[in-house]
């Protein structure tokens, strides 16, 4: 019987990439907000720069005699000196900020180990008594049910509670996989031999799917993470459930 | 060591001492223009010498053709002067629709040839954005969220 499964669904909103989308995945998590936050800062500048770039081009093109009046003019030089100078101070600080605001751990309350191997996940609650530890693989293409996601769904899920400080130790059993989840800005490479620290608080229950992001071998496309954020009673349950399994 | 323009001005002194012409033949130069282009490049660049020279003296001493040639070799349309072929712009534009229809073609060819995807057919997709809508997946963007906008209306 799957673990995830011993966790009710009711309640649980499952979010996953659509068909041709082109924005981020739905925010899960107060860091994901403030990356898309971020982005959207820096949007705002870019499409300044795109629109004066363009009508620059444009119109060096149509226009045959732009050279008659391009002079050595120290003040024009000046301004765009600096102006791009202080357009990267601007990009750049807030997002300073926000990177080195990710970096804490804020005083975890549960830690998940999360191991990758070629070429499925390994996951481990080491906090309890008694340990948890299971094996997550893909389902293959054949044995999904319809309106399951090709290439995402697992046959066990890594569960982990809401509004609720979460470390994830990642590392790997043999070459270099990569533990990334979209919705909650989480990515981080698992190395051999090292041990890599994420903070996660989740914002509301669902299901978050990701992809291994390092390249690790021939099934390196087939190996995604599935994350099953749940209320703080479903979690009880779910640990309940695995001690008495 | 001795350049061309040495040789040139020597040569005119010279051909000035001895009485000889120095203004170069009108057969050579007539109607220039439109002999200039099937002129082998030798006979172009003796021409163009002999008007040089000629050039170094006094210009009133040149005839009108003289002055006429010399103007059409150093700012003539040809060489890099010459003008833009006008039907340039539409024979690159129709060579690179016709190679880029032909790629599109393959493409489309090649996607007809590969194997259907169970998970991406319609019925697929109509029951994951049910189990989308069923399960509160994606509240902000798909198939939910577009719910959650009539619910609010």
């Amino acid at each position: 019987m799957a673990l995830s499964s011993i966790v009710p669904l009711a309640g649980i909103s499952c979010d996953y990439p659509l068909n041709y989308a082109l924005g981020f995945q739905d925010p899960a998590s107060n860091f994901m907000y403030a990356i898309v936050d971020l982005h959207d800062r820096i949007i705002f500048f870019l499409i300044i720069l795109l629109v004066i770039v363009a009508w620059t081009l444009i119109s060096s093109l149509l226009n045959s005699d732009h050279m008659a009046l391009l002079n050595h003019n120290n003040t024009i030089e000046l301004i765009w000196t600096i102006t791009p100078a202080g357009i990267l101070w601007a990009i750049g600080l807030p997002s300073l900020n926000l990177l080195y605001l990710m970096d804490e751990v804020l005083d975890a309350e549960i830690t998940v180990k999360a191991i990758g191997n070629q070429w499925y996940w390994s996951y481990e609650y080491t906090d309890y008594e008694a340990p948890i530890a299971f094996d997550s693989f893909m389902i293959d293409e054949a044995s999904l049910e319809i309106g399951d996601q090709r290439q995402l769904e697992v046959d066990n899920s890594l569960v982990l509670p809401v509004n609720t400080s979460i470390r994830i130790l990642v590392s790997s059993n043999d070459v270099i996989h990569s533990f990334a989840i979209p919705s909650l800005a989480l990515k981080v490479d698992a190395l051999p031999g090292r041990l890599n620290s994420l903070g996660l608080i989740i914002n509301r229950p669902g299901q978050f799917y990701g992809q291994c992001s390092e390249l690790c071998g021939a099934n390196h496309g087939f190996m995604p993470i599935s994350l099953k954020a749940v209320t703080i009673p479903s979690y009880i349950n779910f640990l309940e459930a695995n001690v008495e399994a | 060591m001795n350049s061309l323009s040495t040789v040139g001005l020597r040569s005119l002194k010279l051909s000035m001492s001895r009485g000889i012409s120095t203004r170069v033949s009108a057969a050579s130069i007539a109607s220039l223009e439109s002999r200039w282009g099937k002129l082998p490049e030798a006979e172009q660049g003796a021409i163009a010498d002999r008007l040089a020279v000629a050039e170094k003296g006094d210009w009133k001493n040149m005839s009108l053709e003289e002055k006429r040639a010399s103007y059409y070799i150093a700012y003539g349309e040809h060489g890099a002067r010459n003008p833009k072929d006008p039907n340039l712009t539409k024979a690159v534009m129709a060579y690179s629709s016709v190679f880029v229809l032909v790629a599109f073609g393959m493409y489309a060819w090649w996607q007809t040839q590969k194997p259907v995807v169970r998970t991406m057919t319609p019925e697929w997709k109509a029951a994951e954005d049910a189990r989308a809508i069923e399960l509160q997946q994606n509240p902000f963007q798909g198939a939910y969220a577009e719910e959650l906008k009539k619910q609010n209306k």
